[in-house]
């Protein structure tokens, strides 16, 4: 069973065919699997580009020997053993990496995509990305990084800077 | 066969986890003090509700991403770079207050209980070392200046008189004079003459190295035979809590390398240097009690002010102003 192929269709309509078991990373298409047992019907999933679906199925071929995540009931086991922000797999972080030049762009996609799709690993693997762009950088170098518009008054800033003094040695 | 339907189960899931919930002597009894003090204690799945994220995964920026997912970054994040987070948007200042207050409320529990514990530690030393205090005041008690002046007496006076009364004069605060030059003399016998000089002052040398910045007996004996050591010397039991720490660190390497500095022999070569001797042991015995009680208390104050600071800062993530400038002001800061 785990060797049939599911047929994914992209938000453009563009079918792409994965073994069943490299689908069933992503918890979402596990249990919609489950739920409706053997069919050759393609899966739409509107919410993902063809693109990032090829993407997204590379990381799945990579990791498709992984355990599985554990279920919510577990998940706090799970996330007291999880990794560090500046722990990423060297694959992991070549393949976060994209392109240079599309780089935000497509990483912010395939976190989109991993939440959808419910691909726990992924997830965390965008999140830490990102967290580890954050990292070290000053206000106003996050604001430029992602496009984000300062809506604070002088005033506010000052006030915010003072809070954080309280919180120096924490 | 059955067609499949879109993805719906999604909307019967949990939101994503954010990761950001964290959840002595007797006081009667007056043996002579020890000379030394060396042996003193030392979001998931976020409502994947198939959202409507295909206008949201055109952006590529950070805001366009939903909230959970945000949140699931911060939680990434440590305090510091929360906190910078604070100052990139009102929507990202919610977003690290969200994510800081469990775990600044979480470190306020742990110092708070750890001020409690060193309170404890603070009270109990105090109890058990103030009839320590006590005891070794007592000997500041009965001083004579008559002593001084006897042992000033000496020209010449017995070695160990002599560092004796030198670690009475660098309890009260004196210094070897530094090298002056002779009002008549030219450039080149001022060179001669300094290197005659015996008593010169290392100003580079270490303070606390016995074997650096020694008193003559010149000196002791011309500060001892003032009026003020000895007012000082008798009002000693008043007085005793403004020794600099370093003094008593220095008089207790010089003590501590002399081999010659016993009871014993001080009352073989001159009684008033056995009773002197007797009063540097206090002193130092005293002192090395008040600096370690003083070490705990200043550790207290320290802890205190620093949980008086993070609780204004959980009261900021959370928004309470009216109690941030009460605190705020409490706290005089």
């Amino acid at each position: 069973m785990s060797d049939t192929l599911v047929t994914l269709t992209s938000q453009e309509g563009k079918p792409e065919q994965v073994p069943r078991r490299i689908a069933e990373r992503s918890t979402l298409l596990k249990n919609m699997l489950e739920d409706v047992g053997e069919s050759n019907q393609p899966i739409p999933l509107p919410n993902v580009s063809h693109k990032i679906l090829k993407r997204v199925l590379e990381y799945c071929i990579h990791h498709k020997d992984d355990p599985q995540p554990p279920s919510d009931d577990d998940k706090d086991s799970f996330d007291s053993s999880r990794k560090r922000s500046d722990d990423i797999d060297e694959w992991d972080q070549k393949f976060i990496k994209g392109k240079e030049e599309e780089h935000n762009e497509e990483l912010f996609q395939i976190i989109l995509a991993a939440n959808y799709l419910d691909i726990k690993p992924l997830l965390d693997l965008g999140c830490k990305t990102v967290a580890n762009m954050i990292k070290g950088k000053s206000p106003e170098q996050i604001r430029e990084m992602f496009n984000i518009e300062n809506d604070f008054t002088p005033e506010e800033e000052d006030q915010i800077r003072r809070e954080n003094e309280w919180a120096a040695d924490a | 066969m059955t067609p499949i339907p879109r993805p719906s189960r999604s909307s019967t899931r949990t939101p994503v986890r954010s990761h950001m919930s964290p959840s002595t002597p007797k006081t009667t009894n007056r043996t002579v003090p020890p000379l030394s003090t060396s042996n003193k204690p030392e979001a998931r799945r976020a409502s994947i509700s198939i959202p409507s994220v295909l206008s949201q995964s055109k952006t590529s920026a950070v805001p366009g991403l939903p909230t959970e997912l945000l949140l699931h970054i911060l939680a990434e994040l440590d305090i510091p770079n929360l906190c910078k987070i604070r100052l990139v948007s009102r929507r990202f200042r919610r977003l690290s207050n969200l994510t800081l207050a469990p775990q600044i409320e979480e470190i306020v529990e742990k110092m708070e209980a750890e001020r409690e514990q060193l309170h404890t530690i603070v009270e109990e030393a105090q109890i058990t070392k103030r009839p320590m205090l006590r005891h070794y005041r007592q000997w500041l008690r009965n001083v004579h200046s008559n002593e001084v002046t006897e042992a000033t007496w000496y020209a010449k006076p017995p070695e160990e008189l002599k560092v004796v009364c030198e670690c009475l004069c660098i309890l009260k605060g004196v210094k070897e004079p530094p090298k002056t030059s002779l009002p008549n003399s030219t450039p080149s016998k001022l060179s001669s003459s300094s290197s005659t000089t015996t008593s010169t002052t290392d100003l580079t040398a270490d303070p606390t190295d016995p074997s650096t910045n020694r008193l003559t007996w010149a000196t002791i004996r011309k500060h001892m035979s003032r009026y003020d050591f000895k007012t000082w010397i008798t009002s000693l039991r008043t007085s005793v809590d403004t020794i600099p720490f370093s003094a008593i660190g220095r008089v207790e390497q010089i003590i501590i390398n002399d081999p010659h500095i016993t009871y014993e022999r001080l009352r073989e070569v001159s009684t008033a240097g056995y009773n002197l001797l007797i009063l540097v042991a206090a002193c130092l015995q005293y002192c090395a009690i008040a600096e370690e009680l003083k070490v705990k208390r200043n550790e207290f104050l320290v802890l205190d002010k620093e949980v008086a600071r993070l609780e204004m800062f959980l009261s900021a993530l959370e928004g309470d102003d009216a109690a941030v400038a009460i605190i705020a002001q409490a706290a005089k800061l």
